[in-house]
């Protein structure tokens, strides 16, 4: 399969089940809202070795936000909702509450306690900060929360008529703090998802290789749903699992590193190829990411570029297998 | 939204102290009882007054359908309307009585008119005021509203009563105009929030005055008044420039403006919790 001169290899992208929860965080302006992103998303990469890995869903303007005031939608992943438990109040603690003028909401407020989705607690912890002068705040949801996920299938009748009536009211605590308040909601929703979706963009060399793979990056930040978490959505580290190392749970993956051409076995490398950058992909959706997929993949054609290919472990290890050329139709 | 509206019969067809609503309970002018009930089942509905027992089909005309919505046209101001609801939406055309949704848990009360004593405040079966859910009101409240209030959000478009937000225990009430005195005298937490920059909120030696702090500093305050934005409120009447919801009619809560804004905070009631708010907006 080729899209104008580029291959699209015939492989697939490998992807794992993961946890996502969603928190929306507003500040004073874009510039805190910049600090604020970096900061609570920092070191959130791979779970190899982060405790979440992180990234910007989208930024939001102040009409699509609660406070009236700039926003950003951010997607942490973890291996389960106790990964989340841990690392999300951390990172809010660590990295939002100490930054000016911010305020953390819950980006999916209608999920509720089930097998598949989780709500995690984090101004429920974090308001001990307050040190018994905290105070919360509950407000009823939107209009259209009423219309929600938690009534569908539940028409008018007597027992609808004694629903609980606190079901679409979210709690938020008000944490006084040194420029005011830092506001934060009681808990925030997450739900089963996917990590792992990827693709690698290979080129000739590092500066047209890269531009390509930023344009692929700058294509899937305008989509819903997903993010990419390496720095820049880029990763130029791309692994394999094990290590000739004990200890080691992953390591460089060596079929698709130039400077290992005719060195490592089985390189995977095509005639030409001497930069390869891979874009990870994490999603509330299998829809998502293949959206993304695509979405990217066709963004790194408009370049100059050899091959699209795609990061496997042969099929063993994840659940969810994003096939190129199926992606791409 | 669908449901019910219920028309009162000029003089009523009933005979006796309800047919001018005199006296009349208005506790069963609900829309998440009535809602459920088919039309004829609506009109054999009691409403009480003293000893005196009507029907509704004696004193309204009933139109619409099984639905989240009860309307009241022309209706005399009944006391405790929406008293203990639960969900759905109440549409007052006109004026209420005394005891506006006492004890409500949920759904949303609105007022095109004015309201009585103890809007929010406790049902004679309970010992505490509204427990969850919306009333806003166009026009003026009586005396006591938001008295004993547990949770939610009260808003008045005009003048408020003596003691607003007495001895509440938290929740929200709005006010577009000034209090009259010693807004939430004995509350414990909770906040009163007066939209009128002209007015003067605070007076009482039960407040400790706070200074002036930027909106942005308190993003829940942002919250409250976003969720007024949402409900379209307030949408008639004249507004005064000096009224942060836009410069005429039907503008609502001009949120980026008051996000950017100044507040005046008072905290109270120094003598109970000290953990309630009052609130002024100033620019």
């Amino acid at each position: 399969m080729q899209i104008g001169k580029v291959i699209i290899e015939d492989e697939f992208a490998e992807a794992f089940r993961m946890w996502a929860a969603r928190v929306v965080v507003t500040a004073i302006d874009d510039h805190w809202l910049r600090i604020a992103t970096s900061e609570v998303c920092g070191y959130g990469t791979s779970v190899i070795g982060c405790d979440a890995e992180a990234g910007v869903e989208r930024f939001l303007s102040p009409d699509e936000t609660l406070d009236g005031r700039p926003g950003a939608s951010l997607l942490f992943f973890a291996f389960n909702a106790d990964g989340l438990r841990k690392a999300v109040p951390n990172r809010v603690g660590q990295c939002l509450m100490t930054c000016p003028t911010t305020a953390v909401y819950d980006g999916l407020p209608d999920v509720i306690e089930s097998d598949a989705t989780a709500r995690i607690d984090v101004g429920k912890k974090l308001r001990f900060f307050g040190d018994g002068n905290q105070k919360s705040k509950v407000v009823e949801g939107r209009d259209e929360g009423t219309k929600g996920r938690r009534d569908e299938g539940n028409p008018i009748n007597p027992q609808s008529a004694i629903r609980n009536p606190q079901s679409h009211s979210r709690r938020f605590w008000r944490i006084p703090v040194m420029d005011g308040e830092f506001t934060c909601e009681e808990t925030i929703g997450a739900m089963k998802s996917i990590a792992g979706g990827n693709f690698l963009v290979c080129g000739r060399d590092q500066r047209s290789t890269l531009d390509a793979t930023k344009a692929a990056v700058d294509s899937i930040a305008k989509l819903p749903d997903c993010v990419t978490p390496f720095p820049g959505g880029i990763v130029r580290s791309g692994s394999k699992v094990g290590s000739r190392y004990k200890g080691m749970f992953a390591s460089t993956n060596d079929e698709y590193c130039p400077t290992l051409r005719g060195i490592a076995k089985n390189s995977k490398l095509r005639e030409g190829v001497m930069c390869v950058y891979e874009i990870v992909i994490n999603g509330l959706s299998e829809a998502a990411i293949a959206g993304a997929m695509k979405a990217g993949i066709t963004a790194a054609c408009g370049h100059d570029i050899i091959a699209i290919s795609a990061g496997n472990y042969g099929g063993k290890l994840g659940k969810f297998h994003f096939k190129l050329r199926e992606v791409m139709v | 939204m669908s449901g019910y509206t219920l028309t009162w019969k000029a003089g009523g067809e009933g005979q006796g102290p309800g047919a001018m609503g005199q006296g009349i309970d208005g506790a069963s002018l609900r829309p998440d009882t009535l809602g459920v009930l088919d039309r004829d089942a609506v009109a054999r509905v009691d409403l009480f007054a003293g000893q005196t027992v009507v029907t509704l089909g004696d004193l309204f005309d009933i139109a619409g359908e099984p639905g989240d919505c009860l309307t009241l046209r022309n209706t005399p101001p009944l006391d405790h309307l929406g008293a203990l609801m639960q969900r759905g939406e109440l549409i007052i055309e006109g004026d209420a009585g005394d005891n506006l949704g006492a004890s409500m848990a949920g759904g949303l009360i609105r007022v095109h008119g004015s309201a009585g004593a103890r809007v929010g405040g406790p049902h004679v079966t309970s010992r505490r005021g509204m427990s969850g859910g919306e009333i806003l009101i166009d026009g003026n409240a009586g005396d006591f509203a938001g008295f004993l209030m547990r949770r939610g959000l009260i808003a008045i478009g005009g003048a408020s009563g003596h003691s607003v937000g007495y001895r509440m225990i938290a929740g929200s009430i709005v006010l577009m105009q000034k209090p009259v005195d010693h807004p939430g005298l004995e509350m414990q937490r909770g906040s009163i929030v007066c939209l009128n920059k002209d007015a003067l909120a605070g007076g009482g030696r039960h407040l400790i005055e706070g200074g002036v702090i930027s909106a942005g500093a308190m993003p829940a305050l942002l919250l409250v008044l976003r969720r007024l934005r949402e409900l379209r409120w307030p949408v008639d009447g004249p507004h005064p420039k000096s009224l942060p919801g836009g410069e005429g009619a039907g503008a609502g809560i001009d949120l980026p403006r008051i996000a950017a804004g100044k507040w005046r905070l008072w905290s109270g009631d120094k003598f109970e919790l000290n953990k309630g708010e009052v609130l002024q907006w100033l620019s």
